[in-house]
């Protein structure tokens, strides 16, 4: 990216480039990683009405998109009226979604949609090694709704895969999957968050397996990370992205009851910059004290004087703070092995519990 | 015919300057020249045709010549495109004559 656009955005824009919207803790799926530790449905969360205003406020302050999420966002009743009516007003939609609702009749229907994209989360490359972290038959959900899309017709949804210990080891299988369905693979970070904080310890790749999916991604500019490696990018050419933490500089995340967080995830109390209900959502993202901060942030002061500062600016904000570490120290996974001190002070009663409908499962790791 | 933001593209002023986003790339573009920002500011403030848009006063900085060349290169570009469905203004006034 240029540095010159970079070096804006780490003081904030006007308005995110996009946001992640929750629209529902609830989920007919219980993955082990879940980073809202979805399950339950909130009696509050925002009504069809209210999400329409936000729409709106959306278009007014010119964000090119929304990623929509939850739980599981489909599973509300006005899902096609609340993603319709942002398209219809050129606000982008992209939604994630186990695919179990997108049969042939809604395949149908998002493929008749501009300004809309769909990803659908498959977290290992077969049967066995995806359903121990997202449950029965989730595999065979993703596959179905992966199949009729390509039926109706949708241009490249993508298949979004969370790294871990197990799928690392997969990411060409993964892509043959991709491949077979029209789709694009896209790659995330794990994080400690929601019930990512239960499952982190054995779900996050070891060092050995950061570095190879480093080499990995640097050949396959295809694949789509949503820039949330920049942590590895010290080990040799940056990988494509901002490579910053965009947190309340870029993005945020409003969740189902309409609060405003940071980042995706960070739905935490310390991160939380407001409620829509009660303000603006403009005047949230502009003058909060806390988003404020990190504008003027110079970067994690245990970093600045590191060789290796300009690739990745300190790392993922949210990783630390979940893994107990302070936000001026180095990312956990750093690149440079600058982490694994401050991780090795750490005890795992520092780990924090954020858990607001907990339906924990226990992982099942295939043999 | 009017010239219209293209339907791929979406855009907005930033203090620094313009942002475009690429629907289709999901590209992310960084405006800097403050012929481009005019430009973009006026197309996205209504409809209006290449001659009202050279002609536009707010753009008196520039010369005509060095306008229509930025125009061409947005058009050139796909930011900017002719939008057909938008009928002529001049048009519009015969119809009511």
């Amino acid at each position: 990216m240029n540095g010159e656009l970079r070096e804006q955005m780490r003081k904030g824009l006007a308005s995110p480039i996009c946001l992640t919207w929750e629209i529902t803790y609830g989920c007919n799926l219980a993955c082990v990683h879940c980073l809202s530790s979805s399950g339950r449905r909130r009696p509050d969360e925002l009504t069809t009405e209210e999400c329409k205003a936000l729409i709106d406020r959306f278009r007014e302050m010119s964000i090119f998109y929304v990623n929509i999420g939850g739980g599981e966002p489909m599973i509300r009743r006005d899902f096609f009226e609340i993603i319709e009516y942002a398209t219809s007003n050129r606000v982008g939609v992209k939604f994630s979604t186990n695919g179990s609702r997108i049969d042939k009749e809604a395949a149908r229907r998002i493929a008749s949609m501009d300004y809309l994209d769909v990803q659908i989360s498959i977290d290992g490359y077969d049967r066995a090694s995806n359903d121990a972290i997202r449950g029965d038959g989730a595999f065979d959900m993703a596959i179905t709704a992966l199949s009729n899309l390509k039926e109706a017709g949708f241009a490249t949804p993508k298949i979004s895969v969370v790294a871990t210990r197990e799928s690392v080891e997969h990411l060409d299988e993964l892509d043959a999957i991709a491949n077979e369905y029209g789709a694009q693979l896209r790659i995330t970070r794990l994080r400690p968050s929601g019930r990512g904080i239960d499952s982190y310890s054995y779900l996050n790749p070891t060092q050995s397996q950061q570095l190879g999916l480093y080499e990995w991604l640097s050949g396959r500019s295809d694949v789509l990370t949503g820039d949330s490696f920049f942590h590895l990018s010290p080990l040799g050419e940056p990988l494509d992205g901002l490579n910053i933490c965009g947190a309340g500089r870029v993005v945020c995340l409003i969740d189902p009851v309409g609060d405003v967080y940071a980042c995706p995830f960070t739905i935490d109390e310390n991160f939380k910059a407001g409620n829509i209900r009660g303000q603006d959502f403009e005047t949230i993202w502009q003058e909060s004290p806390l988003f404020q901060s990190f504008r003027e942030s110079e970067g994690p002061t245990s970093c600045t004087s590191c060789s290796a500062f300009a690739s990745c600016n300190g790392g993922c904000m949210a990783t630390k703070y979940f893994t107990g570490l302070s936000l001026d120290d180095p990312d956990p996974d750093c690149a440079k092995g600058h982490g694994a001190n401050s991780v090795n002070l750490r005890s795992e009663a520092t780990l924090i519990s954020i858990n607001r409908s907990p339906r924990r499962r226990e992982l099942t790791l295939k043999s | 015919m009017n010239i219209a933001i293209s339907k791929e593209f979406s855009y907005r002023k930033e203090e620094f300057g313009g942002l475009f986003y690429n629907f289709n790339t999901r590209q992310l573009l960084l405006a800097k020249s403050k012929i481009t920002v005019k430009l973009m500011d006026k197309v996205a403030s209504g409809q209006w045709s290449k001659d009202e848009i050279v002609e536009d006063q707010a753009l008196d900085d520039f010369t005509p010549q060095s306008i229509q060349a930025a125009l061409d290169q947005l058009i050139e570009k796909g930011i900017l495109t002719y939008d057909n469905d938008v009928p002529l203004v001049f048009e519009a006034s015969e119809e009511k004559i």
